[in-house]
């Protein structure tokens, strides 16, 4: 098992509370396809897992045209395993989703789409910057249906600013209604860097109390749980055997390869990255766009750990014994006070969230973090 | 001996005693311009910083009156109530005193009393009006004031500025022609008084005594009459700026003795230095052991630096040896000390000379006087700590120590200062008018309740105009009562504290609301009790955190959150886990504020 990851930095506008690297200057979009093919080629002999997944992330991949896919994937081909069930995914704004461009993208081989909706209120998707409107993002969903995708996922924010329970619960009697069988629906954070960061700071945004934010979450976990979904990981919700296979790899450790300025890669305990910068992507020197960082056994501890108690299966503790054996101990006595406190729960050699804890895990994580 | 003069000076803090002080040696040509520092006679930093005598010194002076070369020793006097023994040696040392009162304040409370024991000494007290150069001084009626306390006439009282220096001939004047020569019996066997005691990390302990009878000579085999001990006087001398060596010292001269003495525990302040061969048939009188009043936790915050705080304390004490510590341990902070001060303010000196000379960050827990616990089994149990108080079956009553507290202060605020004084347990003893306006209240106090918070809100409630000084009178029946604090059902021993029945629930109350506020919010709602024995009497909780998480964690999400949590988590290292809950340090002494 492995995932490719390619990383789309291009979009229309920016939106409000996106921190993820992307730029408004189309115009670069052939450099940087032609640029991402010598990268997909340069690290052919390094990367020979089968691929199980491939996911096209940004920005906005659906502002690539179904050619280029095409090229792309013969050149994906070549060089490295596709594996013929491979999940291939692309995230896609409602607005370039016309029935063409959905039946190139199921000719291509994509089997997965993740729609970016965000809300169905209009007030949201103005105050984010999303070029789409409340009515485009249903139609968006029922069309990937209409022309024959069977794995839908869409996006939803929660915790903004303006909202309250009974607002939010809107988005969701709308989700209930929709063909999906995934759901990724993530809390507001403001991201330093951002422009919703930037009004919070001036005291325009007010955080909601943590109480809403709470209430909202519950809300969330009852409506997807009517709907038939499982609460696989903290913000991600789906119908049985529909969990995103690519996503799940960055919480089981399993190895990925990243694509274009910004992409993460992950292999024998080495996490490499580009660096968030176009122009220097585009000169193609790998070796100045590239940083890596070798786990020592503590980071790897660490990581395994966090990203671990996020998910709804929680640490495999046979794993743990068996590849931390210097930490093990100290986890199983550092977690003892959780496991007491109910926010933890040890059952069939697992240790995992329960889902009222879930809402405060990073104090969790951090208080069973290790240091060499 | 009849050209010596020995003197100490009383005064309030801030009355200017330092200054005059500089003048004096100044004008004698003691020491030059280039030699004084701000405050000579002040010398560790932190006495500098506060403006207050820490530690007594003394000065020798050479003055030429009417061409007769006289002698004048300056004994300098702590001016803090913590150190009112050694300035009771130091007035002993003396056969005069000025009483230096600041013209703009009139007398305060820590005059009278260091007053009374010059007075009780029979020294002769030469009263000085100081500042007067301040347009503010108001000399008649701080004259009157004057008047009335020692009965002189308005004639004798001198005026001065240590600032201008102003009426300087005029006291060295007084000082020789008021204040008699020392007697003594030159020939009699050698009694010397200890009045001070310094470290020296090079030459071990100084000791300052003034010679009652006989004399003393370099080499000279002597001991020190209450503990027993026995050295060879490598050194002798007076003190000028720095120490100035001599042959022999005699009767009625004040100096110094150097004996490698290593440690400031084989020297009490109030002992006899006398000779081994032919020693004074018994010491001077007065001697007594100094007892720590105040007790509190010190322990590291790092638990790691246990045994570097043992060596600091160690070398804190070598210079102040009203210090004591034993090793305590708390399920809750881990080894410490469990430390004796003479008060408060000996209690943050040390805190603060461990922080500044020694690089210790402790935790200071709940200070408390010590109790006597008088068992059924007949036995008095010494109680220093919450801890060490037995079973409330065992006990058949308690003692607690009770002060007499003089308080100063113009009659506008006589009202509120009663109800104070009444709310901790006082009894009126004296309402006394110094003036039409300035009245002297005595009360009749236990100790504990000073401890706490009595100094801040004795100078809120008098704006400032009321000044506060006691001294222990003894013990007295209580009912005595340790009242825990539990955290999540957990007893936390180093929050416990022993405090009077009538002032538990009060205290309880405060301390959970004040613990409340200290304490962050957690995954999991914190319950605070107090509670005496079995019994809950006051309960807060925190609520739990609601949310603590980031809803995103992808890719590139992974390094930089990993990082953050662990930043975090070095961050939150000097909290205290007590059973499940994390605990700052401040909590600890949150019921030193209460208000």
């Amino acid at each position: 098992m492995a995932g490719l990851y390619f990383h789309i930095p291009f979009c229309f506008t920016r939106c409000g509370y996106c921190d993820f690297y992307k730029t408004t200057r189309l115009e670069f979009m052939d450099a940087f396809l032609k640029t991402l093919f010598s990268e997909v080629d340069h690290y052919k002999e390094d990367f020979n897992h089968p691929l199980s997944s491939i996911y096209f992330g940004g920005g906005t991949p659906s502002l690539v045209k179904g050619a280029d896919f095409a090229a792309l994937f013969a050149a994906v081909k070549s060089a490295y395993h596709l594996q013929s069930d491979a999940e291939i995914t692309i995230e896609a704004n409602p607005d370039d989703l016309t029935a063409e461009y959905l039946d190139d993208l199921l000719e291509l081989g994509f089997n997965r789409i993740s729609i970016g909706i965000q809300s169905f209120h209009q007030r949201d998707l103005q105050e984010m910057g999303r070029r789409h409107n409340a009515q485009q993002a249903r139609n968006a969903v029922e069309l990937a249906w209409q022309r024959g995708f069977r794995n839908i996922g869409m996006d939803l924010i929660y915790g903004l600013p303006w909202s309250s329970t009974a607002y939010f619960k809107q988005n969701l009697e709308i989700f209930t209604q929709l063909p999906v069988q995934h759901l990724s629906a993530y809390h507001l954070t403001f991201e330093e860097g951002t422009p919703f960061h930037r009004l919070l700071k001036k005291g325009i945004y007010q955080e909601v109390s943590e109480e809403d934010s709470l209430e909202q979450y519950h809300l969330l976990r009852a409506f997807t749980r009517q709907k038939g979904f499982e609460h696989y990981e903290l913000s991600n919700f789906c119908s049985p055997g529909f969990r995103s296979r690519h996503n799940s790899s960055y919480w089981n450790g399993v190895p990925y390869l990243g694509f274009g300025p910004g992409a993460h890669s992950y292999f024998g305990n080495t996490r490499r990255w580009n660096k968030s910068d176009l122009n220097l992507y585009l000169q193609g020197d790998w070796t100045k766009v590239c940083e890596e960082e070798q786990l020592s056994e503590a980071d790897a501890f660490n990581e395994t750990l966090m990203l671990g108690l996020r998910t709804c299966e929680g640490l495999d503790l046979k794993e743990m014994r068996t590849r931390f054996p210097k930490f093990y101990a100290t986890l199983m006595e550092q977690s003892s006070r959780w496991i007491s406190g109910a926010a933890l729960v040890h059952e069939n050699d697992r240790l995992f969230c329960t889902p009222g804890s879930w809402f405060v895990v990073d104090g969790i994580i951090e208080d069973l973090f290790v240091s060499e | 001996m009849k050209n010596i003069r020995n003197f100490c000076i009383i005064a309030h803090i801030d009355h200017g005693k330092s200054t005059l002080a500089d003048r004096l040696l100044e004008y004698t040509k003691t020491v030059t311009d280039k030699e004084l520092q701000a405050q000579t006679l002040d010398s560790m930093d932190l006495e500098r910083e506060r403006g207050i005598t820490i530690k007594s010194k003394a000065i020798q002076m050479r003055y030429d009156y009417e061409g007769v070369d006289y002698t004048l020793n300056l004994i300098d006097t702590p001016g803090h109530v913590d150190f009112a023994y050694e300035v009771s040696r130091s007035i002993a040392a003396c056969e005069g005193a000025l009483l230096i009162v600041d013209a703009t304040q009139g007398i305060q409370a820590q005059t009278i009393s260091n007053l009374y024991q010059a007075v009780d000494h029979d020294l002769t007290i030469i009263p000085v009006l100081n500042k007067m150069d301040m347009p503010n001084a108001m000399p008649e009626e701080v004259e009157d004031q004057i008047i009335d306390l020692i009965g002189c006439k308005r004639s004798e009282i001198l005026h001065a500025s240590g600032k201008t220096g102003m009426g300087i001939e005029e006291i060295l004047q007084a000082i020789i022609e008021l204040v008699p020569p020392p007697v003594g019996d030159p020939e009699a066997p050698l009694q010397g008084l200890i009045f001070d005691s310094v470290f020296n990390s090079f030459r071990g302990i100084i000791a300052y005594f003034k010679i009652v009878n006989g004399e003393i000579r370099k080499g000279d085999y002597v001991k020190f009459f209450n503990t027993e001990k026995e050295y060879y006087a490598d050194e002798v001398g007076v003190l000028g700026l720095g120490l100035v060596p001599r042959d022999v010292l005699k009767t009625g001269d004040v100096g110094y003795i150097i004996s490698g003495i290593k440690t400031s525990k084989e020297v009490k302040v109030g002992d006899t230095v006398t000779h081994v061969k032919r020693p004074c048939a018994k010491a001077i009188s007065g001697f007594e052991e100094v007892k720590p009043m105040v007790f509190a936790g010190v322990y590291p915050i790092d638990t790691e630096d246990y045994e570097d705080l043992r060596s600091a304390m160690e070398k804190l004490q070598l210079n102040d040896a009203s210090l004591t510590f034993i090793p305590e341990s708390s399920a809750a902070l881990g080894f410490g000390f469990r430390c004796g001060f003479l008060g408060l303010l000996h209690m943050e000196i040390v805190q603060e000379r461990l922080d500044r000379e020694f690089n210790m960050d402790v935790i200071t827990t709940v200070p408390n006087v010590p109790y006597l616990a008088y068992t059924t089994k007949s036995e008095v149990v010494e109680v220093h700590n919450p801890s060490g108080l037995p079973e409330p079956g065992l006990i058949d009553y308690v003692e607690e120590p009770y002060i007499s507290a003089q308080i100063i202060t113009h009659s506008d605020y006589i009202g509120n200062l009663m109800a104070l004084c009444l709310g901790k347990r006082g009894e009126l003893v004296k309402q006394h008018y110094l003036t039409t306006d300035r009245v002297e209240l005595v009360f009749n106090m236990p100790l504990a309740e000073i401890v706490f918070d009595f100094y801040d809100k004795l100078k809120s409630i008098s704006k400032g105009y009321a000044s506060f000084d006691y001294q222990t009178t003894g013990f007295r029946k209580s009912k005595l009562v340790k009242l825990d604090v539990l955290l999540n059902g957990e007893n936390v021993d180093a929050l416990s504290t022993l405090t009077h029945v009538d002032n538990a629930y009060g205290m309880g109350k405060r301390m959970c609301e004040k613990l409340k506020e200290l304490i962050p919010r957690q995954q999991f709602d914190v319950a605070i009790q107090a509670a005496i024995g079995a019994k809950i009497i006051a309960r807060e909780t925190v609520k739990a955190l609601r949310k603590d998480v980031t809803a995103k964690c992808y890719g590139g999400d992974i390094s930089r959150k990993r990082k953050l949590l662990e930043k975090q988590k070095k961050g939150k290292k000097r909290m205290k886990q007590v059973g499940n809950v994390e605990v700052p340090q401040k909590a600890f002494l949150a019921v030193l504020k209460l208000d």
